[in-house]
Order: C-alpha cells, then structure tokens, then sequence
C-alpha cells in the first residue's frame, strides 16, 4: 500500500512540475516585452517620435508681428514668448519643449543600451538599429540644447550650462545635472559619428533614420558651432545619398505643384493642400509639431518688411492670407500663414539646400553657394524671377544675408528664424543685430514694441524641473 | 489539505466595420485604406487633420487576454479538548501576468490563527447566563502586485497602428519600467472577542486591528528629466488602525412576533507612515492637489484658507503668515490648510427585522460619519461660453458640456458684490484671467470642503408570504410579495443638497443620483 502512495504523490508532483512552465509561458496578446532584435526595429516605428509637440520657436522668430484683438485672446504661453519674457512656463506646467522629446530620449536610450543584448537578429541589423536611435537622441538633444543652451560659442561653451546627459532609460533617477553646452554638442557629434557608418544606406522610408538624414544633421550640428570645414563634406555626402534613395527624396517644384491640377491644390480654408509627413518629399528624416499659428490662430502674423521680401512672383505667398481666419483683414500689409499646419523640422531638403548654399558662401566659394541658391529658387518661383543681383552674388556678406532671407521666405513662423537668430548672436559677422517684436492693434497703430534681452535667446527651464532638481541652476 | 489549482481565463473580441453596406443585398463598397489613412482627402468641410481628413484604418479590430493562474495552497486547522483551535493557511500564486519578475511571482501569502473558546472551560460552565464567549487572535500577511500591465520591472510595449508608419504598425512604450518595483504587503493583526449572553438572546463580536501596509501602490510621480511625468510605484507604507463592533440582539420574541436588531459600528483611523515622492512638494498650488501627504491619513483633503473677493471679483487667500493675497503661485506648502479625509473615520448600520407570522418588515439603516468633501462649485470663469469650435470635431469636444453651474449666476459682477458674493468674476479673456489671479483659491478654499457625514435609510422592505395551505392549492413551494423603499436620505451634514455617495470627494464633481428613494415591488414564486 505504502509503496503506491508513494508512486501516486510521486506521479502528481512530476506532472504538477511538467506542465507548470508550458502553462504559464503563454504570452499574453497585443503587448510585449523588447526581446527580438525585430522588436527594436518596430520600436523605432511610433508616433511619439514623430509628433514632437514643440513649438516654442515659432512666436519668437523676429519675422512675425502680433495683432490685437487676437493676441490679448491667445494662449498666455503664445503672449509670452512673444514678448520674450523670462517666465514663459507656469510653475507646475510640464514643458511641451521637453515632454516628448524627454520621452523619446528615454526610448532611443532604451534601443541604444539593449538592442546589443537581443536576439535573432545578425550583428548588422543591431548596429543599424542602434545607429537610428543614436542618430535620433543627437536629433533630440539638438534641439533641446537650442532652447534650453546659450548658443554654441567656442569661448565659452565649456562652461555654459547646457542640459542634463542622460543615457539610462530609468524612471526611477532622481538626480539630474546640467551638462555645460559643450558637453551636450560633443554627445551630439559622437552619436552622430558613431551611427553615420552603420545607418541604413538608401532611405526607404521617411520616418526613420538613413545615412543621408544623419549626414544632413550632422552638418547641420557643424554649422551651429561654426564648423563650415567640417559640414561642407557631409552636406555633399547628404546629397548623394538623397539622390541614392528608394524613395522620392526632393524639393516639390512649386511650378508644377501650384500650376492647374498640381498637388498643392486646391488652396482651402487652412491654406494649400499640403502632403502630410509620410508622403512629404522634401522630408529627409521626417519630425513635427503641429502649429495653430498656421491653421487657425490669427494673433501671430508676418511683418510688412517679411512681406516685402517676397518676390510678388515668388510661389510661396500661396501660404499666406491677408485676411485672419473667419475675420477680416490684417492692416499694414500684414500677412497671416496657412499651411503648412505642421512645423517639419527633422530632417528637409530644403534646408539642406540653404545650409549648404550658406557652407560654400562662408568658405567663400561663392558661385558654388549661388547655384545652390539658385537651384532651390528654381523651385520655388517662376524661371524670370530666380537670378540673384550680381551685387549680392559677388559678395560673402550680402550673399549670406541674401541666404539668411532665403532661409525666412522659406521657414517664416515655422520657428526656423529662432535657431538662427540664436546662432548668429556668436556670429561676428551678424552679432550686432538687435531684435523687436511689435504689437499692433486691429487698426495698425503700434500698441507695444519688445526688445529681445541677450539673455532671452535662451529659454528659462520650466520652474516644475527646478523644483524636483533644486541643485540645479536655471539660466538667468 | 494541500491542494494545486490551474486556473485559465480567455477573452476574445473582434469587429469589423464595412463602408457603404447594403443590409439587404449583404454588399459594401471597396475602401482604399492606404491612401485614404496617408493622403487623405483635401479641403473636406470638417477636416480632422490640419486641412485635410484622414480615414484610419478601422476595418478590423481584435482584442485577445488570455490569462493563466497556477496556485499551490495549504490550510491546516486543529481543535483540541473542543477548548483550543489552531489555524494556518498558506498560498502562493503564478500567473502569466505579463511583466511581472520572476521573483515578484512567488510571494507567498500566509496566515496564522489561534482561538480560546473560554466558555468551554469547566470554570465557566456555572455561568449559566453566558451561552459562548472566545477569543481569538490571528496574523496574516498579504501582497498585492499592480494590475497587469500596468506597472512591471520591464518596459511594456503596444502595439501602435498607423498608415503613417512603414508597415503600418510599430511598438511604443506603453508602460515604462520600474526597476525598483516591489509587492505591496499588508500584515495585519487581529484580536477578537465573540460573545453570546442570555439564551442566545444578545450575541455579537469585537475585533480590533491593525494593518501594516508596505510598498503601497500607487502613482509616483517622477523626475521630469526621466522621460516620464508618474509611473505605478511603490508610493509608501500605511498604517491602518481600528475597532470594530456587531451585535445581534433578539428583542422580542413572543407568541408569533419576532423583534431583531442587527447592529455595527466601525472606527477607522489610517496614517501614511511614509511617502517616495521623486520630487519634493514645495507649493500650496501641489498641496491642495495631493491626497498622499507623510503623517497625515490618505486620502486627506487639504484646502487654501479662503479670504474673500478683492474689488475686481478676484478670489483671495490667507498665507500661514497672515498676508491675504490673489497672485497666482505664491502659495507654499505650508499655506495649505489639513481638512480631514474623505474616507469615513465612523461607518456602520443598524437593521431591524419584525416577523409576525407570514409578515416580515426589515429597515436597514447605514451611516458614514467624521469625513470632508469638496463641493461641486462653478468652474467657469474664463473663455468663451461656447460649445468647442468646429475644429475640434474630430475629438467629439464639439458637442459636448453640459449648462454652467447655477453659482454661474451668482458670481461677482461689480465692484461692491464681494461684500456678499464668494463666487469669482467672469473674465472673458483667458490670458488675462490666468496672469491676474488663480481662480483655484476658490474652487480649492476651504469654504468649499463640507462634511460628509449622512445617514440614509439604505432600504425598508415588507414581505409577506403566502400560507402553506395557499401554496398547496396552488401546486407552489414559496409565494413571496414584497414591498421595498430603498436609499431615502435621513440626515446629512451638508447643506447643498448633496449625497456624499455620488460626489468625487477629491474633485468636487456631483454625478448623477442613481437608485435613490427607489420603490420596488416585487413576487418571488418557487415551484
């Protein structure tokens, strides 16, 4: 008796123990943890790289005015970075200009730290996708070091203070310190060194990171710090790559696009039809954030003088409206953009073409920086308006200020301006512009007038991060 | 007895949606996802996407949970000389609940219980007016792991569909992850008395207690460098505390008529012990925000101390050092005022139950005393007093928001109206609003946070059931008629007409009365 007891707990417990493992390693559907190293490729592959959520730099650019009523009804946040105020964020406010790319950081940190450790995957396709997500961070870390940085100034930025390394994707840190801004622009250039080599070769698809796109960002990095030598190299690279892609890489033909049955018709109620960011074909590497200054906010319009820098032929203009959005019209020849309703800042050909053309115009190769010009304004307005005066063509500094005008008629209120005007305070060629924003009423009288404070180039950090870090100093 | 228990769930639910289907010929059109999700159509009269509308996707969907449990669990119980009793119980669960760490699988649950039955022992057996009397004492631990998926020691991924992106599919951070993630324990101990007295006639029990509980779960909130604003954390450790008393007497009985009272109380008092913030709470504005706060009960309610309308309607309040302000985010922690908790510190009942023969009444009566809530007040003080726009179609805010609050109407409008109005002004200019005051001194004051004491008569029930002569007759085991009033509100301390039951404490919204002062009538018949 004793012996088939023994036999029978025996059996019970063997098969107790048998099917325990199988029965609860049963994954359960629609969500997973990261093991593959196709389960990191996938994770590449999300809106939250894609919808940034910050727009700060756009009401700050010099190239727009505000309007009353409009303004006095607009977003408190919109009145003051306008206004270039100090205090921008309300104390318990979590910035849109660090939430989501705070967020996308902790995920390329994630990519970048396990994707070695994965499995099924050759050592190829793990150094590829570790290379998107590094080329990503230097993405992200780039612009957050251009709202939260002083400008890159060889002088001083060692001891600037920038913004806070972080490498680990780990929620539970609580201690944070500012890095000094040259700190963050060496991160910056050694992702971007490092993944450049193993990126994918030909871009295949918009949102995600190819050898071109790294290139283009790297040499946009170059330029930030005034590294002209080391940018113009990369810029070429770029090119070719562009021209080396799976898909459609280029500028639209405003020509074509605008002409009767083009793609950027019909212009509607929120301005022309503008392809979204999957389809756009100037996207190198495609990042946005949404813009209501575009679509139906009527407080931030462009100046007269931005106005007037347009040719009356140049095709752009079919962005603009006279009139505000279900309103009347502006006064002063005031002009309010619609469309595109998205800010496209990732990676585009079109600023591509103007970073280059500027690259060969400081290394004073100056009919090379000309056709570049030339061969984006080709695009953009008809063939009789294109050539640039001899007097400009033949000469660095108004060749460069020509360049910089090119760079507002193409990105005005898109926040482009910000970035530059931020770098061209380091920029002895540029340094000494001052900077104001004026407030008119729904008449066209001056209301107000601002003037940018050199410390305001530089966002204060939201007073919610200082309070959790309270060793930490915010910019003055 | 040992024993082992598998346990599987699976839930599976699928919808397809067609375009353009024809009921009667079971047809429906053709649909170009693809271009439609990516492209879109241009210049429609409700665009959902910056001017254009895009059409996700949705022709498909699929949701699958299948979830699996094993189990391994032991109780043992031992009586001795019917005087001694022994109790013990022991349990650990597995399951394939995603994300959870091997480690954090197999925390056992466990309990220990002993019981003196006095009345038993040969000293008491005179006492011939005590019919039961034992006490009893037990130690148990628990844990509590958070709801799958919703905290792990790993990143949890979803899944993310979007003709944006290439394949159409890609994985998101759904859940980040907490590496330093623990169970949340409960120890409690429990010490009881069990009594009967007079023939049975009064009987009842004591039990006081106090629970431990470690690792509490709960939403952290976290460093904002780290990516993320909270996660499921370990928020701290509780303390739990309290007495609790029934009584079952048998006041009448004769003849036919039977007169029973049922009565409990309970007394609760709870403290959080310690709290893991990621960041230190340094303004009133957070305060009055949290219900978490070291050395204070959860769930605490804390309030600005109100001071009244300046002569532009703006609401003021009083700083801990006396000065009356309206500028927004001065307020600092300690300038927050502790109003109590909104989880009651006295709750109970009393139930009566009357039987004369085939008659039976029973009034059931609950009461929740010694806590505080917020008033539901007017939260419109700025903007346009309008629907959403056109544009915001596409989130389905449109057409949504109910009418104003009626304190709306009783608002500040002129200067002088502060004498006798609490309610702040209307600005219609947000900005404006915004810069000049913080319009939460007075939704978040303390006039607004009441007492939520009540008493209510949960139900009162006549039955009546037919004689068994009837029920021959009939062909019928049991006919039953019964009578029923349910949720009449006896006594409340508020005087804004609310019901503490359908109230958030926390934010101050009132839903909608559901079941209240309901009549109900009812016929049970068993064959």
């Amino acid at each position: 008796m004793k012996t088939i007891y023994k036999l029978t707990l025996t059996i019970a417990i063997a098969t107790l123990c048998a099917c325990k493992k199988s029965f609860l390693e049963v994954t359960p559907k629609g969500k997973l943890i990261a093991q593959k190293t196709a389960d990191y490729d996938l994770l590449l592959s999300n809106l939250d790289f894609v919808n940034i959520g910050a727009s700060a730099q756009a009401p700050m650019g010099d190239e727009v005015a505000a309007v009353e009523p409009y303004f006095s009804g607009s977003a408190l946040k919109t009145q003051r970075l306008f206004r270039w105020e100090d205090v921008v964020y309300e104390p318990t406010e979590d910035a849109a200009e660090m939430k989501v790319p705070l967020q996308n950081i902790y995920m390329y940190n994630k990519v970048i730290t396990e994707v070695p450790e994965s499995t099924d995957g050759t050592e190829q396709q793990k150094l590829s996708i570790a290379a998107e997500a590094m080329a990503g961070r230097a993405w992200t870390y780039f612009l957050l070091i251009n709202y939260f940085g002083k400008p890159y100034d060889p002088t001083s930025s060692a001891t600037d203070p920038g913004f806070p390394i972080v490498k680990e994707a780990d929620v539970t840190q609580i201690k944070f310190t500012r890095a000094s801004v040259k700190e963050v622009y060496d991160f910056i250039v050694s992702d971007l060194t490092t993944a450049i080599p193993n990126l994918p070769a030909r871009t295949t698809h918009r949102l995600r990171m190819s050898k071109a796109a790294g290139e283009g960002l790297l040499a946009k990095v170059y330029m930030f710090m005034g590294k002209y030598n080391e940018a113009l190299p990369l810029l070429n690279a770029a090119f070719i790559n562009i021209g080396n892609s799976a898909i459609p890489v280029r500028l639209y033909d405003y020509n074509v696009t605008f002409a009767t049955g083009g793609a950027f018709l019909p212009i509607g109620l929120f301005g022309p039809a503008y392809p979204t960011i999957p389809n756009n074909e100037e996207n190198v590497f495609g990042k946005q954030a949404s813009s209501n200054w575009t679509l139906t906010n009527n407080e931030i319009v462009i100046t007269k003088q931005t106005a007037d820098l347009y040719a009356p032929t140049d095709l752009r203009l079919k962005f603009y409206t006279p009139n505000a959005y279900s309103g009347s019209a502006y006064p002063n020849g005031m002009l309010r953009r619609f469309g595109p309703t998205t800010i496209q800042f990732g990676v585009t050909v079109s600023d591509l073409y103007l970073l280059r053309a500027e690259c060969k115009a400081r290394l004073n190769d100056l009919s090379g920086a000309v056709a570049d010009l030339e061969a984006f304004r080709n695009k953009r307005m008809p063939a009789g308006s294109v050539a640039i005066l001899t007097g400009i063509a033949s000469q660095q500094l108004p060749l460069l200020k020509f360049i910089m005008e090119e760079r507002i008629r193409e990105f005005a209120v898109l926040g482009y301006r910000w970035f530059d005007m931020r770098r061209l305070s380091v920029d002895p060629l540029f340094s000494n512009t001052t900077y104001t924003h004026t407030l008119f009423s729904s008449t066209g009288t001056v209301v107000s007038t601002y003037m940018l404070k050199p410390e305001r180039l530089v966002l204060r950090l939201p007073q919610k991060a200082i309070d959790e870090n309270p060793s930490m100093q915010n910019n003055p | 007895m040992v024993g082992q228990e598998a346990q599987e769930q699976r839930e599976t639910t699928n919808g397809s949606l067609v375009r353009g289907y024809n009921d009667l010929l079971q047809s429906f059109g053709a649909v170009d996802y693809a271009t439609l999700g990516v492209t879109g159509v241009t210049g429609p009269v409700m665009p959902n996407n910056a001017g254009r509308s895009i059409l996700t996707n949705d022709i498909f969907n699929q949701a699958d949970r299948q979830t699996r449990f094993t189990s391994y669990y032991a109780n043992t119980g031992y009586t001795f000389d019917r005087k001694y009793v022994l109790n013990g119980s022991f349990r650990v669960d597995q399951s394939n609940l995603f994300g959870l760490d091997k480690s954090a699988q197999n925390k056992p649950i466990w309990s220990v219980g002993g019981k003196w039955i006095l009345s038993s022992e040969r000293f008491m057996k005179d006492l011939m007016w005590l019919n039961h009397l034992a006490t009893r004492a037990t130690y148990g631990l628990t844990g509590n792991s958070p709801a799958p998926g919703t905290a792990a020691s790993y990143d949890i991924l979803a899944t993310q569909r979007s003709s944006f992106l290439p394949g159409g599919v890609g994985l998101r951070v759904a859940t980040p992850s907490n590496a330093k993630l623990t169970w949340e324990s409960t120890s409690t101990v429990n010490l009881g008395l069990d009594f009967a007295l007079l023939n049975n006639q009064i009987s009842g029990s004591v039990d006081v207690y106090r629970k431990k509980t470690d690792n509490l779960l709960g939403y952290l909130p976290t460093n904002t460098f780290t990516g993320y604003a909270s996660i499921v954390g370990n928020l701290g450790d509780l303390e739990n505390k309290g007495i609790e008393l029934s009584l079952n007497t048998l006041n009448i009985r004769k003849g036919d008529f039977k007169w029973n009272t049922i009565f409990n109380v309970a007394y609760n008092k709870n403290t959080i012990t310690k709290l893991n913030l990621g960041a230190p709470v340094t303004t009133g504005r957070d305060r009055v925000n949290q219900q978490y706060v070291a050395g204070y009960p959860a769930f605490a309610v804390f309030a600005y101390e109100y001071a009244g309308l300046d002569n532009m309607g703006d609401p003021q309040i009083k700083l801990a050092d006396g000065t009356v302000t309206k500028t927004p985010n001065v307020s600092k922690v300690n300038d927050a005022k502790y109003m109590g908790t909104y989880q009651p510190v006295w709750s109970g009942g009393v139930a009566n139950v009357f039987n004369y023969k085939s008659f039976s009444l029973s009034a059931n009566a609950v009461f929740n005393l010694g806590h505080v809530m917020r008033r539901d007040v007017n939260g419109f003080y700025y903007g346009r007093i309008l629907h959403g726009n056109i544009e915001n179609l596409s989130t389905g805010a449109g057409f949504k928001g109910g009418n104003l609050h009626a304190d709306f109407a009783a608002r500040w409008r002129q200067p002088g109206d502060e004498s006798h109005t609490n309610i702040p002004s209307y600005v219609a200019n947000p900005a404006i609003s915004t810069a000049r005051r913080d319009v939460t001194h007075y939704t978040r004051g303390d006039i607004n946070v009441v007492s939520a004491s009540f008493v209510k008569l949960r139900d009162i029930t006549l039955g009546y059931s037919l004689p068994a002569l009837l029920l021959d007759n009939l062909k019928a085991d049991q006919v039953t008629f019964r009578l029923q009033l349910s949720n009449v509100m006896l006594w409340k301390a508020n005087k804004d007409g609310i019901d503490p039951e359908f109230i958030s404490a926390t934010f101050g919204n009132r839903s909608m009365l559901a079941n209240q002062n309901a009549v109900s009538f009812g016929l049970n018949v068993k064959f």
